[in-house]
């Protein structure tokens, strides 16, 4: 029967070659299966095979090595030692992005298997992250912080802090918003002492209100006096009306 | 010139099988285990151990790995800086 099925396998790719196994019973944990079993582990040195449970998603996994916002953040803190959580977020973000019943479910399987980790809910924290709208102005600060030559170990020390208090340190401000939280949110900055925060909005009438907002915080001479500097990243109609400010103590 | 990565999916028993011909095994609660019969623990969980429906088999070792998405990140993080280099 081995030499049947020897013959059988032989020009079968690798997972046929195991599935036509299975289908006959085979079972390695008895005696008398050597020559299969050298046929099958010679196959695997063949080519180079990695076998994953789901393939679409191993393949979404390897294509986000070349997502900009990753590639980015990989050159800024490539000694960071959650990277692989980064890029898991980013295909959570994926998956959020092409919403369906079996990708929210997908979504919920990998955060439970993360959270089971020690430490779990930090690492929560770190993977949802490329989900935020924040995530770009995180980015963009540290970048201007290499471009303004700070060692990579004070950027990577920045970007661990902003893990974990992005969101006391930064606002959103929705189009029904008043100038008023805008200003509240800054001083409140000041008065804890925060180094650096970020305000972001993405509708035409939110835009214009960080815009007054940064006038009348000009006006009172809040950034000056307070050794703050400032500065606007503003996207026009091609990609989405935003604003993203990034406020900070720094040279930025 | 460097062989290109196959990336494939494999039915249980077909894994359990792969696993076996490089002699790991699979304990009765579905957990791979050694030749000395210990389970294999997960890189980026030490307390948890690999399941045979979720192992991936890394080409060119022996190593296991736990096939959850941060770990297969790493395999490829890792395999890109090697080719970089």
């Amino acid at each position: 029967m081995n030499e049947q099925i020897l013959s059988e396998i032989k020009n079968l790719p690798l997972s046929v070659a195991l599935v036509y196994l299975v289908s006959k019973g085979i079972d390695f944990t008895q005696r008398g299966y050597d020559e299969l079993k050298k046929i099958i582990i010679d196959k695997q040195h063949e080519k180079k095979y990695l076998f994953v449970p789901i393939r679409e998603e191993a393949l979404k996994l390897k294509k986000l090595s070349g997502d900009t916002k990753y590639r980015e953040l990989e050159l800024l803190v490539p000694n960071y030692k959650y990277l692989d959580l980064i890029r898991t977020g980013l295909l959570i973000d994926y998956y959020r992005n092409n919403f369906s019943r079996e990708n929210d479910e997908r979504i919920k399987e990998i955060k439970f298997d993360i959270i089971k980790n020690p430490g779990g809910k930090r690492l929560l924290k770190i993977v949802n992250l490329p989900s935020t709208i924040f995530f770009s102005s995180i980015i963009k600060y540290l970048h201007n912080l290499k471009v303004n030559d700070y060692p990579e170990n004070h950027i990577q020390e920045e970007f661990e802090e902003l893990v974990d208090d992005w969101e006391d340190s930064s606002l959103f401000v929705e189009k029904t918003d008043e100038i008023d939280k805008i200003k509240i949110f800054c001083h409140k900055q000041k008065e804890e002492n925060t180094d650096r925060f970020f305000i972001l909005a993405t509708k035409e009438r939110a835009i214009s209100l960080v815009e007054e907002s940064l006038n009348d915080l000009e006006q009172e001479n809040f950034f000056v006096e307070n050794f703050y500097k400032y500065r606007v990243f503003k996207d026009g109609e091609e990609r989405g009306q935003r604003i993203e400010v990034i406020i900070s103590r720094k040279t930025i | 010139m460097e062989q290109d990565l196959m990336i494939e999916e494999l039915g249980e028993e077909e894994r359990i099988l792969l696993l076996r011909a490089n002699n790991f095994d699979v304990d009765r609660e579905g957990y791979v285990i050694n030749l000395s019969k210990e389970r294999i623990p997960s890189k980026q969980n030490p307390k948890k151990f690999i399941q045979a429906k979720f192992a991936c088999l890394i080409p060119g070792s022996l190593e296991v790995l736990d096939g959850t998405p941060v770990a297969i990140s790493e395999f490829f993080r890792k395999k890109e800086l090697t080719e970089k280099e």
